[in-house]
């Protein structure tokens, strides 16, 4: 056999001796392509604005494009006026239907999403989405915009109306939404049915979901079944939707990430990283299901351990309460090794929710200290526990 | 029906990534942590111009293309820096669980220039042309056979008889 063919089989036996996790992989390498992705987006947009400025400027250098959009951060906290500001794209709308559909659990056959964007508070984004459930033809409507949630004229859109002359069959009033079921205005010789929620964001949005029984401008009668999104999943998705988006008015990498990811083993590494301040570098990053962690590092030497878990209980730890109930403290305390601290935050939600997040000025909780501080501040790290981010995690 | 890019992207991935692990292998002459590292940005790489993958005649070559020269990239790159690793990768020497055949060709392999290397696995593992070999190293067809023929060399000198026996065990 002359060399050649030799080497050739050799090679090939060799080769095939190695074996790996290709789901880790694919999932490894779908994450690292969205990346790339987004920057590129983000390069295209300021890279239009950048191109005109170094022109004038009379020279061309290397522009460091930012990895992810400025108001995609929990350190952006909410002022007043900030509920002017709304700014989301229909391509944004779509992911985020999609991205919480998938986890209504509810089976999705031939989906189409269609979405429009927004660019101002009044002016409300909309996404929708008609797929086959199985029994025939639904569609799920998602609507957002930008209110201040102090605002009184927001309350009789959560209140349900006076049973007589109603139009709905029930109707449900929970802190913070509204749930009704009934036929739709075509009333009951049409058939249709209609489920909606109304849900008021402490963040500063009014979302309205509804789904119907039937595609509206479609032929298939819908023989008086009920709608599979029932208003318990309608208030998941509303709650998915919520996460989405920021105080500061715009969505964030949690909710509009491409939507048909591999299963991750859990939220909240991937929450952790979209919510960390943008001038840290993540330079190691881990986690199970019920928590994350990342070490960051300053490029300079020093180097902090950030994680976030999911704590069950309430152990007396609360030094302040928000106006809608969530509960915060904080702690600072020495930890293992000399020198090396622990700052940590927590929130409670009215839920049960709690959320844990601390830091060490240490590349792990259990080693040497790699600068004096860690390299993130207790506002920060308060600012990432009480995003409402978590409240969507799984 | 809309089938997003990531499902197209995902049953594509599914599909190659088995293969392309194990040509990173040999790339990497066994180094299995680099080998997933050069997975991963290769399917990242070929995620982000999926959009454009319908006017490319075969994914599955491309990709194959994509991760040589990501590796000579990285070889590149990691020549006028090398960065710090949490963790020292495993040598070739620790896989204790492989014939000493295959350690002896993967250390044989390890031994050449990094071109050199993707040129043999380019043409003795994917049984590519010294046409497409070229094209997808962006070098000459002459460089290519220069390339071919010292490695050839260089290998028979350190396998010898060793190969035929590797070539026959199944």
């Amino acid at each position: 056999m002359p060399f050649e063919d030799e080497l050739g089989k050799a090679l090939h036996n060799t080769g095939g001796t190695f074996h790996v996790d290709q789901r880790a992989l694919v999932a490894g390498g779908l994450a690292r392509g969205r990346k790339k992705l987004a920057r590129r987006r983000a390069a295209l947009v300021t890279g239009s604005a950048l191109t005109v400025a170094l022109v004038a400027a009379g020279g061309l250098y290397a522009v460091r494009t930012p990895e992810r959009p400025v108001a995609d951060r929990a350190t952006e906290v909410a002022k007043t006026d900030a509920y002017r500001h709304f700014e989301v794209t229909a391509e944004q709308m779509e992911h985020i239907l999609e991205n919480g559909m998938e986890r209504s659990g509810i089976a999705r056959t031939s989906p189409r999403v269609e979405g429009s964007g927004s660019t101002g508070p009044a002016t409300p984004a909309k996404a929708s989405m008609t797929f086959g459930d199985g029994w025939g033809e639904a569609i799920v409507t998602v609507s957002v915009r930008r209110v201040d949630p102090a605002d009184p004229g927001l309350r009789k859109l959560l209140v349900c109306p006076p049973e007589k002359g109603s139009p709905y069959e029930e109707c449900t009033n929970q802190p913070g939404d509204r749930a009704v079921k009934g036929y739709t205005e075509a009333g009951k010789a049409g058939g249709v049915k209609k489920w909606a929620v109304t849900m008021v964001s402490p963040n500063g949005y009014l979302i309205e979901l509804a789904t119907q029984n039937v595609q509206v401008s479609g032929s298939v009668s819908p023989k008086g079944r009920n709608p599979r999104m029932s208003p318990g999943k309608l208030r998941h998705l509303g709650m998915f939707v919520d996460a989405s988006l920021t105080p500061a008015g715009e969505p964030n990498a949690f909710g509009t990430v491409e939507p048909g990811a591999a299963a991750e083993p859990g939220d909240i590494l991937p929450i952790l990283k979209s919510l960390l301040p943008e001038r840290l570098t993540v330079y190691s990053e881990g986690g199970t299901g019920a928590d994350g962690h990342v070490v960051v590092s300053d490029g300079k030497g020093g180097m902090t351990y950030i994680e976030a878990v999911r704590v069950a209980g309430d152990k007396d730890f609360w030094s302040e309460t928000l106006p809608d109930g969530t509960k915060v403290g904080t702690q600072r305390v020495p930890a293992q090794r000399p020198g090396v601290v622990r700052w940590r935050a927590d929130a409670l939600r009215v839920n049960g929710l709690r959320m844990a997040v601390s830091a060490y000025n240490a590349p792990t909780p259990t080693s040497a200290k790699r600068g004096a501080e860690p390299l993130i501040t207790m506002g920060e790290l308060k600012a990432i526990a009480l995003s409402r981010t978590w409240l969507a995690a799984r | 029906m809309r089938k997003s890019r990531a499902d197209e992207f995902m049953e594509f991935a599914a599909g190659r990534t088995g293969h392309l692990f194990r040509s990173a292998c040999l790339l990497t002459s066994g180094d299995t942590h680099l080998a997933e590292d050069l997975v991963q940005e290769t399917l990242g790489r070929m995620y982000a111009l999926w959009g454009r993958m319908a006017r490319i005649d075969n994914p599955s070559a491309y990709a194959q293309t994509v991760l040589v020269r990501t590796y000579l990239t990285q070889r590149r790159r990691r020549s006028s820096g090398e960065r710090p690793l949490a963790e020292l990768p495993e040598s070739t020497s620790g896989r204790g669980d492989d014939p000493a055949l295959r350690v002896a060709l993967l250390d044989a392999l390890a031994r050449l220039a990094p071109k050199d290397r993707a040129v043999v696995v380019l043409r003795y593992w994917e049984d590519r042309s010294v046409e497409e070999t070229a094209a997808a190293m962006n070098v000459s067809s002459a460089a290519v056979r220069t390339r071919s023929t010292r490695a050839l060399a260089r290998l028979r000198e350190q396998l010898g008889g060793d190969l035929s026996e590797l070539a026959a065990a199944v």
